[in-house]
């Protein structure tokens, strides 16, 4: 979780969140308003879409460098939709600019059409309210888009027909592909996978069973399965899926390893039900070229030497 | 009678479109009207066409001296910016207005924020020094990246 601007303090007996822009009534709301409405909980992840990016790496080795940037939580709110349409969204209307009370008054533009789909305002995390630096008390919830676009202390939602370009969305959180082109409003966090267990920092102490463990996540929906390789991607087996599969949200993994002693390169590879298959970091270059600073989702590599130790082949 | 039914039922659904895609449904009759004053102080926003923008005027000749004032104490002589990166420079503008001290010390008013918009975009090679920015001029300022950005349908 970060924040651009520090955690602003936030009075939710004063706070209101207003709509405005292409819609037939402008409204204003307080908190208690928006928790009048009615209610859903879902189980999202989010993830940062630097996660796994360069930069990151050159902080430390361990798995929480490479692709700490992400969490699952269970969101509790209101539909985004439901609130809009409670204004009324008048015809013309192609996106929802959302804007924080933070210090920077962060804003960025989303589509309508995920505003009308499966976006929240959400006030609730894993059964408690907010926290602060969570966006208390409430924030934009986009379920399988970048981290960076679920705006948190959510002041104002204006609908318009064409995005704001703020500066979040083109000077920051985009990259040249390998044509030089740099592509706006790239919003959904493809399949990907990490194994946790061992991992970098975490390694195996003496031959014998264990079980790799891991998380699989894809912003395009459910995952429907996870491949282990245990000889560096030459042949893959499937590991076991544990029953909480939700949408857009981190789905466990586990796979036996019987590890003889001798050195093991592992790696894990998501599918989701778009169909989207966990690419190589080969690939991944190949395609959007070598400035891989965000919305990198390859396979993780992770070395496991002849003392048990564990490494990242791509650090 | 078959006929009629149906003819009721297509008028429903006609009403029931019309209500969600042009009415406000009020469904459940939950906030209150946003008055003009509350969305005037947060409609802060600046559209690469210029809708947004205030009145006012400044050059970078004013905003060096402004930067100097409000801004060096955390960066220097100026920030280096890669205009390759900032397809408008309408977003600049709106990036120094709505973030700009971050502590909130000052706030800069109009003038000052045309001026230090120009003495940016001068120093990093985009506008003349002489040249003035207001709600006319800005919008008209391209910037050398804005042909490498796309988006997609």
């Amino acid at each position: 979780m970060r924040n651009h601007a520090g955690t602003p303090t936030l009075d939710p007996r004063t706070h209101r969140v207003i709509v405005h822009g292409m819609v037939s009534s402008a409204l204003s709301f307080s908190i208690a308003d928006l928790m009048r409405f009615p209610s859903v909980e879902r189980m999202h992840f989010l993830e940062c879409s630097g996660n796994s990016g360069r930069g990151w790496r050159s902080l430390g080795e361990g798995v929480q460098y490479s692709h700490g940037l992400l969490s699952c939580a269970l969101w509790t709110g209101v539909p985004l939709r439901t609130v809009l349409d409670e204004a009324g969204v008048r015809p013309g209307a192609g996106w929802v600019i959302a804007e924080g009370a933070d210090g920077a008054l962060y804003d960025r533009s989303i589509p309508l059409a995920k505003a009308l789909d499966d976006a929240l305002l959400v006030y609730g995390q894993n059964g408690e309210m907010l926290r602060p630096e969570q966006g208390y008390p409430v924030r934009l919830l986009l379920p399988g888009f970048e981290g960076s676009a679920n705006v948190k202390w959510l002041r104002r939602l204006k609908v318009v027909g064409a995005p704001a370009y703020s500066r979040e969305e083109t000077a920051q959180y985009t990259q040249p592909g390998v044509d030089g082109r740099v592509e706006l409003f790239n919003f959904v966090m493809d399949a990907k996978s990490v194994i946790t267990f061992p991992s970098p920092g975490d390694g195996l102490r003496e031959p014998g069973f264990y079980e790799i463990r891991g998380f699989a996540w894809s912003g395009r929906g459910r995952i429907t399965g996870v491949e282990v390789s245990t000889n560096g991607g030459a042949t893959w087996a499937a590991a076991t899926l544990d029953e909480l599969r939700g949408t857009k949200c981190l789905t466990r993994f586990t796979f036996p390893l019987r590890w003889d002693g001798t050195p093991v390169e592992l790696q894990s590879r998501a599918t989701d039900e778009a169909g989207a298959v966990q690419p190589t970091l080969a690939a991944l270059v190949a395609a959007r070229g070598p400035s891989l600073r965000y919305h990198v989702n390859a396979i993780a590599r992770w070395r496991i030497a002849a003392d048990g130790t564990v490494s990242n082949l791509d650090a | 009678m078959a006929t009629l039914a149906f003819v009721a039922i297509v008028v429903l659904i006609a009403a029931g479109c019309a209500h969600t895609a042009n009415g406000a449904a009020h469904t459940y009759g939950l906030g209150r009207p946003a008055n003009a004053a509350e969305i005037a102080a947060r409609d802060i926003d600046v559209s690469p066409d210029g809708a947004g923008l205030p009145g006012g005027r400044g050059d970078a000749v004013a905003g060096a001296r402004i930067f100097a004032a409000t801004c060096r104490r955390c960066h220097g002589e100026g920030v280096r910016l890669d205009p390759q990166r900032w397809p408008y420079a309408t977003t600049l503008f709106d990036y120094v207005r709505r973030a700009m001290p971050p502590d909130r010390t000052e706030r800069l008013r109009p003038d000052e924020l045309y001026a230090v918009t120009a003495y940016e975009l001068a120093i990093n090679g985009v506008i003349d020094q002489r040249d003035v920015l207001d709600r006319q001029s800005l919008p008209r300022v391209t910037m050398p990246g804005l042909k490498s950005f796309f988006k997609s349908p």
